[in-house]
């Protein structure tokens, strides 16, 4: 009700070409005139009470001069120069003379001289806008003090009998008035931090569109190339056909000219078969990357799940290929804690690591067939407990990872791998799980030639 | 004449074979390939006495088909073989770039075989 009210009051000043998109700052001038002129009019009451004429005329020409202020706002008024109107009413009219007419530095209107520092800070953006005001009020205050140090006779010209009501009523008005000033601005660098923060969320939403209008521009390209394989030897086994046909109508159908052509066919339709599935993997792994992930999370036994993991993996692989070959270990620390994660998108993220990890392996036995038979490769994956946070390390003795490359490697699209063996989805994948979902990290460690280290950390959370 | 194709894409091999396999048969054109521009690099050194015409890709992971129209023009002495590119990004730069550089056509993927057949009989 109160603060509808004050909004209302408030309202009726804003110009009206500024009524829809009026500045904070403009709100918080007005309240400064309103709110201060209440006061200045109670203490005009509390002197006409008195009968303390020099009183009534000092702060009456201050609320007079509040009102004009208030007046002037409504006519569009630029807001630095009625922030310095307002400071010049309130300062020098109603402080420093008012001060003058109630015993200078014993007056109970001393005290007031603080708000003009205050006041200057909230309504000024400018240093030199606010230094002007700071150094008024010190002069002001100075010059209380040499006059009364040097005990020159300023007249308590009001009834002293009221002294202790003025003293109240002056106090009890700062107090109210520096707390309802700081409640205004508070409000005021609360909105905009909101504002910041909203600018903030809207800043990380356009950076995830962008980032999915670079996947796309990549998905097109890469889905095009096994596309026109695919078109291309479909056109070309119309060709084939029609001069199979040519040739089977001739007299003396040439066999072996006939059998190429059967080669040639069979052979195009496995290339189509194969570039088919390679469009249709990348299509897989670029909805695994943009899906609306499942948020459902459970406990999971980490070790358990983990060597999961590493079995399926190099089952997989050696599904595939039966020279490929390895060691792998799992070393786990049996006092670990169920941990909440998602775990499919976790099992995603062990599933891509330890390909890669096995994949590093096999790149670099089959380079050291030749120089020398001594190479034994191995994946090692290990658990622990470290500060309160699960670390994961899947570490290979592969080729390693080039410096060079160190800083891309979880990109979207990029990879090592030749054209048609990865999406280049896998890390950039892994570290959106990680880091996104999972609020972990996931970091590496290589030497080229030697060994690549991946260490996922996962904080431990209800 | 020989033609060499440069494209990091095993099939391109194949696809070329085929599509090209009239002419071919007719002796018109000879076909080699390589699949990166490094081999190909080494392919022109080594077969230099030998008129070859060059259709390279440009997006190639290693050298680029540019630096490698930019080696050419460096290392390979007169006469210069007649190179021309293939690109799946058609944008005005790469296509400038390519053009500046010595290229006497740049195609687009996907490509159009008849087109590419056309400009290379006009060639010979």
């Amino acid at each position: 009700m109160a603060s509808n009210f004050f909004i209302a009051l408030r309202n009726f000043f804003v110009p009206k070409e500024h009524v829809v998109n009026a500045s904070r700052q403009l709100h918080v001038l007005i309240y400064f005139y309103i709110l201060t002129a209440c006061f200045t009019t109670s203490f005009v009451l509390f002197y006409i009470l008195i009968q303390f004429e020099e009183g009534m005329v000092s702060l009456g020409l201050t609320t007079l001069l509040f009102f004009i202020g208030l007046i002037l706002i409504k006519q569009g008024m630029s807001l630095t120069f009625l922030s310095h109107f307002f400071l010049f009413s309130g300062a020098i009219v109603g402080i420093i003379i008012t001060t003058y007419f109630t015993g200078g530095l014993y007056s109970p209107v001393m005290p007031w001289f603080v708000a003009i520092p205050i006041a200057s800070l909230l309504l000024f953006d400018s240093m030199k806008d606010m230094m002007i005001w700071i150094v008024i009020a010190i002069i002001g205050v100075t010059a209380f003090i040499i006059l009364a140090l040097m005990k020159v006779n300023i007249a308590h010209n009001y009834n002293l009998e009221w002294k202790e009501w003025h003293f109240g009523i002056s106090y009890m008005g700062l107090t109210l008035i520096i707390f309802f000033l700081s409640f205004v601005f508070k409000r005021f660098i609360i909105e905009k931090i909101n504002q910041l923060q909203v600018a903030q969320i809207q800043l990380l939403q356009s950076e995830k569109l962008a980032s999915l209008g670079e996947l796309t521009a990549g998905i097109a390209h890469e889905i095009q190339n096994p596309l026109n394989f695919v078109n291309n030897f479909s056109e070309i086994s119309v060709e084939l056909i029609q001069d199979l046909q040519e040739e089977i109508e001739k007299q003396d159908p040439d066999k072996e000219y006939i059998n190429e052509l059967f080669l040639d066919l069979s052979q195009n339709q496995e290339k189509i078969h194969y570039h088919g599935t390679r469009a249709s993997n990348i299509v897989i792994s670029m909805l695994q990357h943009s899906r609306a992930r499942s948020d459902i999370k459970e406990y999971i036994d980490i070790n358990t799940f983990v060597g999961e993991f590493l079995r399926l993996s190099y089952h997989g692989l050696r599904a595939n290929d039966k020279s490929f070959n390895a060691e792998y270990k799992l070393i786990s620390d049996p006092n670990l804690p169920k941990i909440f994660i998602n775990s499919q998108d976790f099992g995603r993220v062990l599933l891509n690591l330890i390909n890669n990890a096995f994949y590093a392996v096999k790149e670099r036995k089959k380079i050291s067939i030749d120089a020398d038979n001594q190479y034994n490769p191995t994946v090692i994956i290990s658990t622990e407990m470290i500060e309160n946070k699960v670390v994961v390390k899947i570490k290979d003795n592969g080729v390693g990872i080039p410096e060079s490359i160190k800083a891309k490697i979880f990109q979207p699209f990029f990879t090592t791998k030749p054209t048609g063996h990865g999406t280049g989805l896998g890390l950039s994948l892994s570290y959106d799980i990680i880091t996104n979902g999972h609020g972990g990290t996931i970091d590496v460690v290589s030497q080229e030639g030697e060994y690549t280290e991946i260490v996922i950390t996962l904080p431990l959370t209800k | 004449m020989r033609i060499l194709v440069v494209d990091d894409e095993h099939d391109v091999s194949t696809l070329f074979l085929q599509r090209f396999r009239r002419e071919i048969r007719d002796g018109l054109f000879e076909f080699s390939f390589c699949f990166s521009g490094e081999d190909a690099l080494d392919y022109i050194k080594t077969n230099a006495q030998e008129a070859i015409l060059i259709l390279s890709d440009i997006n190639m992971p290693g050298m680029t088909g540019i630096e490698l129209l930019c080696k050419i023009n460096e290392e390979i002495p007169q006469p210069k073989p007649i190179v021309m590119m293939i690109t799946a990004y058609d944008d005005k730069s790469t296509r400038d770039q390519a053009i500046q550089n010595g290229a006497e056509e740049v195609f687009n993927k996907p490509l159009d075989f008849q087109v590419i057949k056309d400009k290379l009989l006009q060639l010979k």
